[in-house]
């Protein structure tokens, strides 16, 4: 067993603890500190090989090993891979070879021999850094230009010519020298119309510069443009904005340390001022660290803590403010704040036990800084524990005899006040409790799970307690069938599934006046799935039933009804798709939906039906592609109480016809010539029928260049 | 892109207590939230209950609040008297207030965007100092009381299911996406909601066929989704079409919240526009494809961990990389068992690396070396894969990934 050297870790965790305590004004003090403090602290220096210089790596051989008898005794590993077979040895040295096909990147190099009786020596164990100093460019531009040729809109023709101009380009260049790692990339589009669903012709959806510098404490980058922060869970989720960011991470995950300004809303603006926000209320800046103190084989522990401090005038959040109707100043509405936490996630017993726990608080001010009720302070949490047969406890269901089988226990809770702008489809004010098992045979996985969620944890007076619990079972079914079986060779490979969903809802009776309604329902979800594949067909069929059984009452004050109950509801919903691949140039994928949703008291129903038909042909070689689409869908209601129908149609056929006149190859430019047909038709009751359609003429021109990268 | 902002997420303002000192020593209503379809207005009977002592209270004029926000935005000029009571004080007195919100009034606070505000009254029994007390009420937009005229709210079944937030992107979190033709893609769309209920709605796709006029979407696949009390859902979309190169756009358009149902009039918009949501993607012509290396060995399903692994010369090849690969449990199968993993990223790739070996192009077969049969557990589902390389590091070719147990 290895353990990592521990001083390092303890100023982390130093590090990390203090920085959840701290207020603003020494935050950025610690930072700096904590950092100058992880960065004295070596780390191994690594052995730099350039991938462009193919000669091969060699290695001395100590005096005593000198003497092995053959290279069949040696044997070599980098990173996860085997490359003994790229070994050759004079007596003196150990060459590997071939080394210019292997990715730039930093791995882990042992080299290892064994003697007559068996017993294995280590010649070499260190990292080895792969660069190249010569760059990577890829470079893709698409450019159309097209004109209406026959248009009609809302049963009106229009006379004028319409023209579109549409173009894309996407640019990526890296470069992983020596010294220091470049990457950058760009995504543009634009678009040249008087409708674009923007608002904006020009969008740059994305752009990066990176630069990393290879040290002895791990890689330092900065970068510029979109950043992800990795960190999902309650602070961070799916948080990617346009900013500046800074980095230090060692290459073997011991440490990852990142600092980032972004803006707070997201943006593919390419206006100056959305590419890099500088109002200071359209800001979020914050610290990410990413610790590993205690790795051994089959153990390992890591701890994880994030800060963000965050101002917005307008985000998804829910809150937005108007300013002309409230008429004050502008200054005032902005609104955000504080939220940071700490988090582990450990395994032991060769990785069969883990728990990860999550701790989070906020301070946010949801109401506009200076403005109404001062900032709120409140906490998340959320822990999560499982024992599986990865490891040790492997046997314990042995009756059973799965492949896999994991057991676990699981509880959220976020406090009314918990807001975080990096996550802001958060549900707050709310506890979950979640158990589960599921087990894994080679045709069958089962999922059994009972959750049970409680609203209003916080215990404001004027909401009502609301509890809900779910049981699930959900079981996939994938039968190891021969093709060659008359049955499956004519349906396809089967694959099943089957899930059952119970929830029961409940609320005090007293708090039926708080809410406006009493609440006291059940819901019975359960969906079947049938696929099956064969080398040129597969389809699928869904059925699933929705049944809703409401044992709520009436909600009245003094005699008059505040609150009607929901009726019983059934709801079914069916689904057919197929997609047929007679050859590999054609291919055609009809889809069926159904829907229908009743309700059993009034007698009130609504019906979809969704049919759809895709289809791709291409003749001479790709050289002439047809695709032809056609959707049709409607929409029944019947208010039975009022004797009153409503129907909703609508159907849309698509034609394109594409002509490639040149093949881009090379860095040489491709054309294409496409002609294109749009007709769409809606009706609706007591309305008047309304179609489109359009013909269009369009050129595209594709030219690439460079290496994938 | 506009961002669907749907009704406050974060407060649910309650009574607050302004005074001490007056003899109304407290104010409730009921009910204390009222929903109001802004497309036929609303008139509700409000009770107020008024503890009191021995004078009789004043409450001059209610006001309407935006949300989070001390500001009126409209005055409701109906003074509300209550009696002392005639018991011993204090005591609880109610009054009734009939409060009407028109359609005009709501349309005009829905189109600035508001979708929540409080109503609010402070009694006093004449002294500087009231008490107040308020109750929320909500917009919303029900298309089926509008072609139903005469038919009031009041008709509408209670309904506990309210989204929040509604917002889609796409796997990898990015709004806009420049990807290959006949490449995989998929967007979700995340929600936030409170109560439970049934949300049913259409993905709709629309390609750049449009020159004139808004987008033609079509459907692509209906929605019926059961949101259970869990307040968070993803709803992954179905495969988006890849195959025209271009510009398209992808929208979700809710046809019916549980019992709410709003109508589709037009094929260009949604029925409401403001639980709806759009992005877009660029496709980019299918470039040349890797060759495949075929003619594998072994072929089979099950084999022994000292089986011959052997597979075609490939030209002009340096190396030769072997890869036992695992597949990644799919998300979907977990994310209902495991809050943690819910926010899971679908676009992670579908095999993860076990063991490999990197070989010179003069062997093209094996047997697995103890390092990588070290890795591996006997009759786990596991997949091989061989790819070739040249010397400047660039793929040649490559296998498909076959699935292989070890026995």
């Amino acid at each position: 067993m290895k353990v990592r050297p521990n001083v390092l870790n303890i100023n982390f965790l130093l590090c990390a603890f203090s920085l959840i305590k701290l207020e603003r004004s020494t935050f950025n003090t610690t930072i700096v500190l904590c950092f100058i403090a992880l960065v004295s602290q070596g780390v191994t220096a690594e052995t730099k090989i350039d991938l462009d210089n193919t000669s091969p790596f060699k290695y001395p051989v100590a005096a005593q090993y000198q003497e092995l008898a053959d290279l069949g005794d040696i044997s070599a590993t980098l990173g996860d891979y085997d490359i003994s077979a790229m070994l050759t040895y004079d007596g003196e040295f150990i060459y590997i070879n071939n080394l210019s096909a292997i990715p730039p990147g930093s791995y882990l190099t042992t080299i290892r021999v064994e003697d007559e009786d068996g017993k294995i020596s280590i010649l070499f164990n260190h990292r080895l850094a792969f660069y190249r100093e010569r760059w990577q460019t890829s470079s893709e531009l698409t450019a159309t230009g097209g004109v209406t040729l026959n248009s009609k809109q809302n049963n009106e023709f229009i006379e004028r010519v319409n023209r579109l101009s549409e173009s894309a380009l996407r640019l990526q260049a890296k470069q992983l020298g020596k010294n220091i790692h470049i990457t950058t990339r760009i995504d543009i589009q634009h678009r040249s119309d008087s409708n674009t669903l923007s608002g904006e012709k020009l969008e740059i959806p994305d752009f990066y510069i990176g630069i990393e510098k290879p040290t002895d404490l791990g890689k330092l980058g900065l970068a510029l443009g979109n950043q992800a922060i990795g960190s999902n869970g309650l602070v961070f989720n799916g948080f990617q904005r346009r900013g500046v960011s800074a980095r230090l991470n060692d290459e073997q995950g011991r440490y990852s340390f990142k600092a980032f300004a972004t803006s707070t809303d997201s943006s593919v603006s390419s206006k100056s001022d959305s590419i890099f926000s500088n109002h200071k209320d359209s800001r979020s800046s914050g610290v990410t660290v990413d610790f590993l103190p205690y790795e051994a084989t089959g153990t390992r522990i890591s701890l994880l803590g994030g800060y963000l401090d965050s101002r917005s005038q307008l985000t998804g959040t829910g809150i937005e403010i108007n300013s002309d109707l409230l008429d004050v100043e502008s200054d005032s509405l902005s609104y955000g704040g504080k939220t940071w936490f700490v988090a582990t996630n450990a395994h032991w017993f060769e990785e069969s036990l883990s728990l990860q726990l999550e701790q989070a608080q906020s301070r946010i001010d949801s109401d506009g800084f200076d403005f109404g009720e001062p900032a709120q302070e409140d906490k998340a949490s959320r822990y999560r524990v499982a024992l599986n047969s990865n490891g040790k406890f492997k046997q314990w269901l042995k009756l059973l005899d799965p492949t896999f089988w994991e057991l676990s226990f699981q509880q959220q809770e976020v406090g009314a006040d918990f807001y975080s702008m990096a996550n802001i489809g958060l549900a707050s004010n709310l506890q979950s409790r979640q158990s589960s098992i599921q087990l894994s045979w080679t045709e069958i996985q089962i999922l059994l799970s009972s959750l049970e969620i409680k609203n209003n944890i916080d215990k404001i007076e004027r909401l009502p307690l609301q509890t809900s619990r779910q049981n699930q079972m959900q079981i996939n079914f994938s039968p190891d069938i021969s093709l060659e079986n008359s049955l499956w060779g004519t349906i396809g490979r089967p694959r099943f599934s089957v899930q059952l969903n119970e929830t029961n809802r409940n609320q005090n009776l007293s708090d039926a006046s708080l809410f406006g309604m009493d609440i006291d329902d059940t819901t019975i979800d359960s969906k079947f799935s049938a696929s099956f594949q064969r080398k040129k067909l597969s389809w699928s069929l869904q059925h699933s039933r929705n049944k809703y059984v409401n044992d709520a009452i009436s909600e009245t004050l003094d005699g008059l009804l505040l609150a009607a109950p929901r009726s019983n509801t059934n709801n079914y919903f069916t689904s057919l798709t197929l997609s047929y691949n007679p050859s590999e140039n054609w291919s055609f994928a009809p889809t069926f939906q159904k829907s229908k949703f009743k309700e059993l008291e009034t007698m009130n129903w609504q019906t979809s039906v969704n049919l759809g038909f895709q289809a791709s042909m291409s003749f001479l070689t790709d050289t002439l592609v047809v695709y032809l689409n056609h959707n049709s869908s409607k929409q029944n209601n019947l208010f039975a109480e009022e004797l009153l129908m409503q129907s909703y149609q609508n159907r849309q056929s698509s034609m394109s016809l594409n002509w490639l006149a040149r093949k881009a190859e090379s860095h040489n430019p491709g054309l294409k010539v496409s002609f294109n047909s749009v007709w769409s038709e809606s009706k609706a009751t007591l309305q008047e029928t309304v179609d489109n359609h359009q013909l269009t003429l369009n050129f595209e021109v594709y030219w690439a260049a460079g290496v994938e990268q | 892109m506009k961002y669907p902002i749907f009704v406050s997420l974060l407060v649910v303002l309650c009574t607050s207590s302004l005074s001490i000192r007056s003899e109304v020593t407290d104010v409730s209503v009921t009910p204390t939230t009222i929903n109001v379809n802004i497309n036929t207005g609303i008139t509700r009977n409000l009770v107020w209950t008024v503890t009191l002592s021995e004078n009789d209270a004043l409450s001059r004029n209610g006001e309407i609040l935006a949300p989070n926000s001390i500001i009126a935005l409209e005055s409701v000029n109906q003074s509300l008297l209550v009696g002392a009571p005639t018991n011993r004080p204090p005591q609880p007195v109610t009054v009734n207030e009939l409060l009407t919100i028109t359609t005009n009034q709501a349309q005009t606070w829905w189109s600035a965007n508001i979708r929540q505000l409080r109503y609010r009254r402070g009694f006093s029994d004449g002294s500087e100092s009231s008490i107040a007390a308020e109750l929320i009420i909500n917009l919303v937009e029900d298309n089926r009381t509008t072609t139903q005229q005469g038919l009031g709210a009041f008709k509408v079944p209670s309904n506990d299911l309210r989204i929040d937030r509604i917002e889609l992107r796409f796997t990898d979190d990015s709004k806009v996406r420049f990807v290959e033709q006949h490449s995989l893609l998929q967007a979700e769309l995340a929600l936030s909601y409170k109560g439970i209920g049934t949300l049913r709605g259409y993905w709709q796709v629309a390609g750049s066929e449009s020159i004139a006029g808004d987008p033609q979407f079509r459907n692509l696949s209906l929605v019926n989704e059961h949101l259970s009390a869990l307040q968070q859902n993803k709803i992954l979309s179905p495969s988006l079409p890849t195959n025209i190169v271009g510009r398209h756009y992808l929208r979700f358009c809710v046809t019916s919240i549980s019992q709410s149902q709003l109508n589709q009039t037009s094929s260009t918009t949604c029925p409401s526009e403001i639980i709806s949501t759009t992005i877009g993607y660029q496709i980019f012509p299918e470039k040349k494809k890797t060759p495949l290396i075929q003619v594998l060995k072994p072929d089979t399903n099950f084999t022994k961990p000292d089986s011959l692994f052997s597979w075609p010369k490939i030209p002009e090849t340096q190396v030769y990389q072997l890869q036992i690969l695992k597949k990644r449990e799919p998300d979907s199968y977990y994310s209902e068992a495991n809050l943690f993993l819910s926010n899971a990223n679908h676009s992670a790739k579908e095999f993860v690396l076990i063991r490999g070996m990197i070989l010179p192009s003069s062997i093209n077969e094996t047997v697995l070396s103890n390092y990588v049969i070290n890795s591996l557990v006997k009759n786990e589902p596991y997949f091989w894969q061989i790819s070739a390389y040249n010397a400047t590091g660039q793929l040649l070719a490559q296998s498909k990934a076959l699935a292989i147990q070890f026995n």
